[in-house]
């Protein structure tokens, strides 16, 4: 009977590892309400999002939509510009301007007054805009055809591309930065980074210099074809098609879907960390935008919070997490209790630094032929 | 053990297996539960684009902590919003260019060639009696611009699928926004390796590649005729700029680095060339490689030639068009190159596009017209199984990996990255025609 049980036991993990669910990440530490075409949104592919003074703004395949409260979502008309792809939003929450990334140009949005600058009528280098951030008295713009820096108060645009800087590809996907360093993520161009006090770029690259593979792990971002880039003001998260990375200042860590800290999928369109997000109580978090899901970083594994869909953007405002997918909006609250503002976290102080568990670098030793 | 017992260890193990993410892992990481993600390292993965071994990058050092695009690797993620309903007609994009345009006459060739294969289908009843449409975005001659042509394919004239453009500058710039918009996008022309390995799955490519290219002349010129001093003389574009890579990292791992790599402007004369070309004579070169557009290719050859550069030339795929015999004139003598079509194939394909393509347009198709009725013939094969959606159409895309398929360019071979991986033809310029082969000409 033992040996019968032995082999019932057996036969049943089997059985089970079989049909486990699809589940890359750990589990979700988060609880998800979706919002879709039934609260307003024109179609459910979401491209971007972002939170500001409680207002969720969707950047649909077909324009921006805000949702106030318990009101359905409503359309943000944006001038000339026309019905189109939202690819990023970003507020300012000194000046609480919204900035508008469309497929047809450059858009700020502010108590009922739009704003639109395009390739046509203004600095910006091209009017498809990939990403933004603004910084201290910019707005950094990421493009098709380079990059380009707005000053609002003095009407000033400069462009950044392969003439006055070591961009590789004038191709830019993703922007961030503080009042020190600015990030941009440039397609086959690497990393690029913008010291303010010096004025000059630096690049970083995958030093294997090999689209087909990953040399080894740790050292430096994951592909030279970046998807975005996020700066929390300690270190930069970088996203691409091939694994996410981070780097602080000294040193580059990777994370991939077959390396077991749980990233749901190496295709990364997006990566954000709440470190700045205003009025957070619960622990610091990095999130990564797959096309598997969203995957959620503690500093030693992944959990994935959405699953099965692809995911663009995350945003952040208090303890609430907002994601734009292709299946429409998702609002997350924290599963797990709130830490005391302070103790446990808390925007801006040092406990609030996420400790990261460096990964183990692999890849065989080097040999001497 | 009694029955229920039984069931009871065989829940609880269940449930253990489906729940235990907490395997504690090296560095202390747990391991978190399989299932969604193939992992992308392999003890023994197929060879990468048919790299040969001894071409193959690190391989002699170390081995990779991961390698990318093994089979099956791209993954379309779920739509969830109705996708476009054609009911008059079927919109299909080009991504084109103007005469005043250096690449026009790539272009015009595509143009032709779709034409020919939407005339065709038009006249066997389109799908299901809705006929195809073709609509041509003209893209600026500024590095970016085909960033707005992609755009205005999706929201202006809601094309199913589009052509894209022949230059790497400006197709990684439209692939990357058709992410976005989730429109497939054919290569017919693009050479770039790169192009299939950014893991973007909006995309398939008939024609080969700069990698395959670059491989065939490698092999041929290194390790067959045995030379060790290679130059490189190619256009200062991003066609010359990504097209040399992985030539120019072979000759590195045979043992040859390239002794001398030289760059003209795009559009320079043959009378503009003269300090290159003693440039070249002074470097002691036994093989020059040329990678630029097919009349550029034709002044250089016209200078080196007139400033008495004897040395063999070898070329890229764009050297094989009428264009460069023309430009060149005797100069093209003896110039060997590489491509993936050979008009003079005799097979019924090719036999019957070469007379409806020269009848219709009064010219012999080239390298670039065949490519991209090639792709055209793909692209309809699969929507007749699948119907004109963007999303079906591309998973039936998807669905040809590992596939040949027999085309008027030969039997393609769709690998992982749908990229064509077929043998590349040879082509020598002898007495003013090129002379096609299957196998390297003789020297």
């Amino acid at each position: 009977m033992k040996k019968g049980a032995i082999l019932v036991v057996m036969l049943a993990g089997i059985l089970a590892g079989s049909v486990a669910p699809g589940l890359a990440g750990f589990p979700a530490t988060f609880e998800w309400k979706r919002l879709g075409r039934e609260t307003g949104l024109p179609m459910l592919k979401t491209l971007s999002v972002e939170m500001l003074d409680g207002v969720i703004y969707a950047g649909t395949g077909k324009g921006l939509y805000q949702k106030m409260g318990e009101r359905p979502f409503e359309r943000v008309v944006l001038g000339e510009i026309p019905e189109t792809a939202i690819l990023s939003l970003k507020a300012d929450r000194k000046s609480r301007d919204l900035w508008v990334g469309t497929l047809h140009g450059l858009a700020r949005a502010n108590r009922g007054r739009v704003d639109v600058y395009t390739q046509l009528n203004s600095g910006l280098i091209n009017n498809v805009i990939y990403g933004l951030d603004p910084v201290g008295k910019h707005v950094w713009v990421a493009t098709a055809a380079g990059a380009s820096r707005f000053e609002p108060s003095t009407g000033r645009w400069e462009i950044y591309n392969e003439k006055n800087s070591p961009m590789k590809e004038i191709w830019c996907y993703g922007v961030a930065g503080s009042e020190k360093y600015v990030y941009l993520a440039v397609w086959g161009g690497g990393i690029m980074e913008y010291n303010y006090a010096t004025g000059v770029w630096k690049n970083y690259f995958d030093p294997d210099g090999e689209f087909e593979m990953d040399l080894f792990r740790n050292d430096g971002p994951p592909s030279i074809i970046t998807s975005n880039v996020d700066y929390d003001g300690k270190t930069a998260w970088v996203s691409t098609y091939f694994g996410l990375g981070s780097y602080d200042g000294r040193r580059w860590l990777e994370w991939f879907e077959d390396s077991g800290e749980g990233m749901p999928s190496n295709f990364v369109n997006n990566t954000r960390s709440d470190r700045n997000s205003p009025g957070r109580t619960r622990p610091q978090r990095v999130w990564a935008c797959t096309d598997r899901g969203l995957g959620c970083f503690d500093g030693k594994i992944w959990s994935l919070e959405i699953a099965d869909v692809q995911v663009h953007s995350v945003s952040f405002e208090g303890d609430i997490v907002v994601a734009a997918t292709d299946n429409g909006v998702f609002v997350g609250t924290a599963k797990a209790p709130s830490a005391k503002a302070g103790q446990d976290a808390g925007s801006g102080t040092e406990k609030d630094q996420m400790k990261i568990v460096p990964p183990v670098r692999t890849g065989k030793e080097v040999k001497t032929p | 053990m009694t029955f229920w017992n039984g069931i009871l260890v065989v829940v609880l193990t269940a449930t253990l297996i489906v729940s235990a993410p907490a395997v504690a892992g090296s560095n202390g990481v747990p391991t978190p539960p399989t299932g969604a993600s193939a992992p992308s390292a392999s003890p023994e993965p197929p060879p990468y684009a048919k790299t040969p071994p001894e071409l193959s990058p690190y391989d002699q050092w170390t081995q990779p902590r991961g390698r990318y695009f093994q089979p099956h690797h791209f993954y379309l993620p779920p739509s969830f919003d109705p996708e476009i309903e054609y009911n008059r007609d079927i919109p299909i994009g080009l991504m084109g260019y103007d005469r005043a345009h250096p690449f026009y006459y790539l272009s015009i060739q595509a143009e032709h060639a779709m034409m020919l294969a939407i005339e065709e289908e038009n006249a066997r009843g389109g799908y299901n009696g809705i006929p195809y449409r073709l609509v041509v975005e003209r893209t600026l001659p500024v590095w970016g611009a085909s960033s707005n042509g992609a755009v205005a394919f999706a929201y202006q004239h809601k094309v199913l699928f589009y052509v894209g453009p022949p230059d790497a500058s400006d197709s990684h710039i439209a692939l990357r926004v058709n992410l976005k918009t989730k429109i497939p996008m054919l290569c017919t022309y693009n050479t770039d390796p790169t192009q299939t390995e950014t893991r973007i799955p909006w995309y398939l490519r008939v024609n080969l590649d700069d990698r395959q290219y670059g491989y065939a002349l490698v092999m041929h010129v290194v390790k067959r005729l045995g030379h060790k001093r290679i130059g490189i003389f190619r256009v200062n574009g991003m066609y010359g700029r990504f097209g040399v890579n992985e030539f120019t990292d072979a000759c590195r791992r045979l043992g040859h680095p390239l002794v001398i790599e030289l760059r003209h402007k795009q559009g320079a004369k043959a009378t503009e060339l003269a300090s290159q070309v003693e440039t070249l004579k002074k470097a002691n070169l036994e093989a020059l490689v040329l990678w630029s557009d097919a009349a550029d290719a034709g002044n250089v050859m016209r200078a080196l030639r007139d400033g008495g550069f004897t040395v063999p030339v070898f070329g890229a795929d764009r050297v094989v068009y009428q264009e460069f015999i023309k430009t060149a004139g005797k100069a093209a003598e003896g110039v060997v190159a590489v491509t993936d079509y050979d008009p003079t194939r005799t097979d019924p394909l090719n036999d019957r596009f070469r007379l409806a393509y020269t009848k219709r347009f009064g010219e012999a198709p080239e390298a670039c017209a065949a490519r991209s009725y090639t792709g055209m013939r793909v692209a309809f094969d699969t929507i007749r199984k699948v119907g004109p959606k963007r999303r079906p159409f591309m998973e039936g895309l998807l669905k040809l990996e590992g596939q040949k398929i027999p085309t008027v360019l030969g039997t393609l071979e769709l690998d992982s990255r749908l990229d064509n991986l077929a043998p590349v033809r040879w082509v020598k310029v002898v007495d003013g025609q090129f002379r096609y082969s299957d196998t390297p000409p003789a020297p």
